[in-house]
């Protein structure tokens, strides 16, 4: 048979690579089959794409060894989702009662360690009684019945006295 | 017990099943990241991280396809993303360049090499293996899962998510661009 020596085929890629790959219609690939032997364009492409093609079969790599504790190590990893979770909830739940606590101890020690002056608008009734002594009891009857006096309380009983 | 009846014990909660599935599929999945990553030293680390992600990926799972080509799926769309990053790394990085100039010097000559029969086996291999890497990501893909993993058209548009005619024309840049990168180095061109 007389091939035709053009350097184009209008005939479709995917003809040839069915051909190639023994794939689809049969009908289809017997008629690729007789194209191809009058044709110097498909054929070279058949011959170099079977020839690659039966390279890389022959290439076709070892089996990877893959280590005796892969599936293990697999599953510790899936499985150890749903646990770890749980765990970062508890470290989270701890944490905040570290933080809760540790709030607490600061306002318990912030009330021990106010000094007492701090209070120094407010004086008790023990206070103001020696001063009380030497005052004159009419003046001071007013202010007595007050739960709390203030200094200027006693101050302003003080200079009245005076 | 069949694929899909796992997958139902699974999503279940049976973490028996998956270690069955892990077992059944581990030997396929490593091979396929292996052809695509040509690293013996990672293969094991991206097959754990493939069924580690199918896992999380179970309760989203169709059952319109195999389990089979479903976690191929993941194994060349994680494989592909591990190299896509690792090149940028390379790039950014010295030994990138290094290894660009090592290349540069030592060059890889078959120029004795006439015919593909003069040549052994394993240099045939290591032939073919230079090959592979000089191919695109996506020329190298289909490539894999055609004449490694031996799939047919339906199934690799499935892994790919690709119709069966882009499948067809895809293994057709792809052979042609295989073509373009052995045939000067076996010609001794190289
Ligand atoms: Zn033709």
């Amino acid at each position: 048979m007389k091939k035709n020596n053009k350097t184009q085929c209008p005939v479709k890629e995917d003809l040839i690579a069915s051909l190639i790959d023994n794939e689809g219609n049969a009908e289809q690939n017997e008629t690729m089959q007789k194209h191809v032997q009058t044709c110097t364009v498909c054929s070279s492409l058949v011959y170099s794409f079977s020839n690659t093609s039966e390279l890389l079969k022959n290439n076709r790599p070892e089996p990877v060894h893959l280590s005796p504790s892969f599936t293990a190590e697999v599953m510790d990893e899936v499985y150890g989702v749903e646990y770890k979770g749980l765990l970062d909830d508890i470290i989270i739940l701890s944490r905040k009662v570290v933080t809760a606590g540790i709030m607490l101890v600061v306002i318990l020690l912030a009330f021990m360690f106010i000094p007492e002056d701090a209070a120094i608008d407010v004086i008790t009734m023990d206070e103001v009684l020696p001063v009380n002594n030497d005052v004159d009891g009419r003046i001071f009857e007013d202010v007595i019945e007050k739960e709390e006096i203030t200094y200027d309380d006693v101050v302003s009983l003080t200079f009245t006295q005076r | 017990m069949d694929d899909f009846s796992l997958v139902r014990k699974c999503i279940e909660g049976d973490a028996d099943a998956y270690r069955h599935i892990v077992d059944r599929y581990k030997d396929r999945i490593a091979r396929v990241v292996y052809s695509m990553t040509e690293s013996r030293s990672e293969v094991e680390d991206l097959t754990q991280e493939v069924f580690i992600k199918a896992y999380r990926s179970l309760p989203r799972f169709k059952f319109d396809s195999s389990l089979h080509t479903w976690l191929y799926r993941i194994a060349v769309n994680h494989t592909i993303d591990h190299l896509r990053k690792k090149k940028l790394a390379k790039f950014f990085s010295l030994d990138g360049l290094d290894e660009w100039l090592l290349g540069r010097m030592r060059g890889t000559s078959y120029a004795d090499k006439k015919t593909p029969e003069d040549i052994n086996r394993s240099e045939v291999k290591e032939l073919v293996d230079w090959g592979l890497s000089k191919l695109s990501q996506e020329a190298k893909t289909i490539l894999v899962l055609r004449e490694y993993e031996g799939m047919g058209y339906e199934e690799i548009a499935d892994v790919l998510e690709i119709s069966v005619p882009a499948v067809k024309s895809r293994l057709f840049r792809a052979r042609e661009e295989l073509k373009k990168i052995l045939m000067p180095a076996l010609r001794g061109e190289i």
